[in-house]
């Protein structure tokens, strides 16, 4: 399935303006991949592309996962020229991840039927497993749907991909209070969600 | 940086999170390299439509220089008096004789 979606890698690359440069780990590869060495982009890939899926897969499902990936790191090498150092690399590339998810849910939200129709025709989420962890790994699925995207997104980032509150507020561009109001009330949901599905935590 | 340990009363719930929250199923096997392919296509795409615009404005240079220098600059005629053009055709005749050298007639 080949999904179309709007560049906001601009957007990600343009963030943020007033700070100075920050130590980036991947900032040699960058030079290398801006020096046109074709290596350079595969070792960032291979980096990142993990923890970009997972965050995905969090947040969108695995319907259009691997065309979901693709845009990001799409979009990342076209905004890699105007990358000015002043963020990590690796929160730039969660930006545009975010950038990504909002957008794919944006147009699912258009063409909600079709996507339900994918739903159920896709498989269980990981083969192979016990009928109780299947049923666990379900509801956690149906729990962090029921959030809206921007609880969702702070409690994936923070309790699942390890991330620290403060750069959560800077790939959201949110204040950090924000992002620990919102872990906050996320969690309370999820918590009466699960209590109500008969799971006491 | 890392991650702020979640309070006493949460831990149960981030861990049951953490263990139950799946795991995206693997990428294509060519997602990597269809991706890198891209980026490079992209790459090219991009250098190309520089050589085209730089192309283009080289040449646009070009041709509004050569419109600039190369092109005759027109002649305007002068309405002269006939006096004057009498005067002239005289002095060009006897300058033609006074310029060559006497040895030639000789």
């Amino acid at each position: 399935m080949s999904v179309s979606l709007p560049l906001s890698a601009a957007t990600a690359s343009t963030a943020i303006v007033t700070r100075p440069q920050v130590i980036d780990p991947d900032r040699g590869i960058i030079e290398q991949c801006l020096s046109g060495h074709p290596n350079g982009f595969r070792e960032l890939y291979q980096r990142h592309q993990q923890r970009v899926r997972s965050l995905l897969f969090q947040l969108c499902g695995a319907v259009a996962l691997d065309d979901l990936v693709q845009e990001v790191f799409l979009r990342a090498w076209k905004g890699l020229k105007g990358l000015k150092h002043e963020a990590k690399f690796s929160t730039w590339l969660y930006r545009i991840a975010w950038n990504v998810a909002c957008d794919y849910r944006r147009q699912l939200a258009t063409h909600k039927s079709r996507h339900q129709q994918y739903l159920s025709q896709s498989e269980p989420l990981t083969p192979g497993l016990d009928l109780r962890q299947l049923h666990y790994e379900d509801l956690v699925q149906r729990g962090l749907a029921t959030l809206p995207l921007e609880y969702r997104s702070v409690l994936v980032m923070h309790d699942l991909q390890g991330l620290p509150q403060k750069e959560i507020a800077e790939i959201l561009q949110i204040p950090v209070g924000t992002v620990k109001s919102r872990l906050f009330r996320a969690r309370s949901t999820l918590r009466t969600y699960f209590t109500e599905a008969g799971v006491s935590l | 940086m890392k991650r702020e340990p979640p309070p006493a009363e949460e831990t149960n719930l981030v861990q049951f999170l953490q263990t139950y929250a799946g795991m995206p199923p693997p990428p294509h096997p060519h997602l990597e390299q269809r991706i890198v392919q891209a980026a490079l296509h992209q790459h090219q795409l991009r250098k190309r439509r520089w050589q085209v615009v730089s192309l283009l404005g080289a040449g646009a240079i070009a041709t509004a220089t050569s419109v600039r220098f190369l092109n005759p600059s027109t002649q305007v005629a002068q309405q002269t008096s006939p006096n004057s053009v009498e005067t002239f055709i005289a002095t060009n005749w006897q300058a033609m004789f006074h310029d060559v050298e006497p040895s030639l007639f000789e």
